[in-house]
């Protein structure tokens, strides 16, 4: 419980949230940095087919210098915020953007005339989604199918929601059962048997 | 750490219980939790549960049902339950756990054991979902405040593990509107955040 909500400076799914792809183009000559992703074409060359896909992580740095233009991706532009806002249920977000919440959370705080609306939506799509997620994790017993629309900020979520209403299941229908010896004790007892046989 | 239901259970046997004993112990026992006695066999007393049920399963003792343990009150409950928008109070704040390790232990004691488990289920299962509407509406209005009482420890437990990461998500998505928004409308900074939210569970 109370999980890595905010993501850290190691979180995985952080990381892994920046590698996402946003396409963008040039609007400065950059040069010499071609070597360090092969699918990035040189840019001294390549003037006339600006527009390629760069990691998040590469894009920030060079808004820094202004020497970038990016567009929303696919999952954050117009038409899927239309839908997303018409009936977020239906989408699967894991199939749109792994790490919906946390990308676009990056995203939106980068400098772009949409990031205010990708902000609101990201909010909007979370409340929206979820009942569907706490009504998915205490009620369906198999849970794959849903299970694979979440995002992971969601699974996360629906994970422990789902551990805690196993173990309620459980509890109705058998009971706690026998309470079982802590490890320690057992092994302080062993401990003294033997102490009392060396004494003897 | 979530709390295991088992655990609420270990919290429920020290509630007080009536049992009648069948042999005679002078002294009174000293308990932590107090001091019971004297068994007079054939004369009901008080004792926690974990008591009564450890005499029980030696066959020394017989259970005595709670008042609220009957078919009628229960009923009464469950009409009152479902008549109020709100949480009704409860004779029991483990009505659940008692019922469930009274029936597993003594139910030969307990007139009408099945349709007691029955109306209890029914009980748990309404106010859960009454729980689950106001957990769905607290987040979707995205208030900041609410308070729902007489709430037992089981049933707080059922949204635990979802509700304050849920809260905490959702702040962390907030955040940045109020940080970075300023050029914004006052419109959206002036809402209240879930960061603030408060949402008190009371027994």
């Amino acid at each position: 419980m109370y999980k890595n909500i905010k993501p850290h400076y190691f979180s995985i799914d952080a990381i892994m949230a920046a590698q996402e792809k946003i396409p963008c183009r040039f609007i400065k000559k950059v040069e010499s940095i071609g070597f360090l992703d092969s699918s990035i074409p040189e840019k001294e060359d390549d003037e006339s087919d600006p527009k390629i896909e760069l990691p998040f992580w590469m894009v920030k740095v060079f808004l820094i210098e202004k020497s970038i233009q990016f567009d929303m991706p696919k999952a954050y532009n117009e038409i899927y915020r239309g839908v997303l806002m018409a009936d977020a249920n239906v989408v699967d977000l894991f199939k749109l953007c792994k790490h919906f919440y946390l990308f676009g959370k990056f995203l939106s705080q980068l400098e772009h005339r949409e990031a205010y609306e990708v902000r609101k939506i990201l909010i909007q799509t979370f409340i929206d989604r979820f009942k569907q997620t706490m009504d998915w994790a205490q009620n369906i017993n198999d849970n794959l199918p849903c299970f694979d629309r979440l995002d992971c900020l969601e699974r996360l979520i629906f994970n422990d929601a789902r551990v805690a209403q196993q173990q309620l299941n459980t509890y109705l229908t058998d009971g706690s059962g026998q309470m079982e010896i802590a490890a320690m004790i057992l092994n302080y007892k062993k401990r003294k048997m033997n102490e009392n046989r060396i004494l003897e | 750490m979530n709390i295991y239901p088992a655990e609420i259970e270990f919290m429920a046997e020290n509630e007080i219980i009536q049992i009648v004993p069948t042999f005679n112990h002078a002294s009174h026992v000293h308990l932590i939790c107090g001091s019971y006695g004297p068994f007079r066999a054939g004369l009901p007393l008080n004792v926690p549960i974990w008591v009564a049920m450890n005499l029980r399963q030696k066959k020394t003792c017989r259970i005595l049902a709670p008042d609220w343990m009957a078919l009628d009150k229960l009923q009464e409950r469950l009409e009152e339950e479902k008549a109020s928008k709100f949480f009704t109070q409860l004779p029991s704040n483990y009505y659940l756990e008692i019922t469930q390790m009274l029936l597993t232990v003594a139910s030969e004691d307990i007139p009408q054991g099945n349709e007691i488990k029955t109306a209890v289920k029914d009980l748990w299962d309404l106010r859960i979902a009454k729980l689950r509407s106001s957990v769905d509406l607290f987040i979707k209005e995205g208030r900041v405040q609410a308070s729902l009482n007489h709430l037992t420890p089981m049933e707080i437990n059922s949204v635990r593990p979802v509700f304050p990461d849920t809260l905490d998500a959702l702040m962390t998505l907030h955040e940045q509107i109020n940080s970075n928004d300023d050029r914004d409308d006052g419109s959206q900074s002036s809402s209240a955040t879930p960061g603030s939210a408060s949402f008190s569970l009371s027994m």
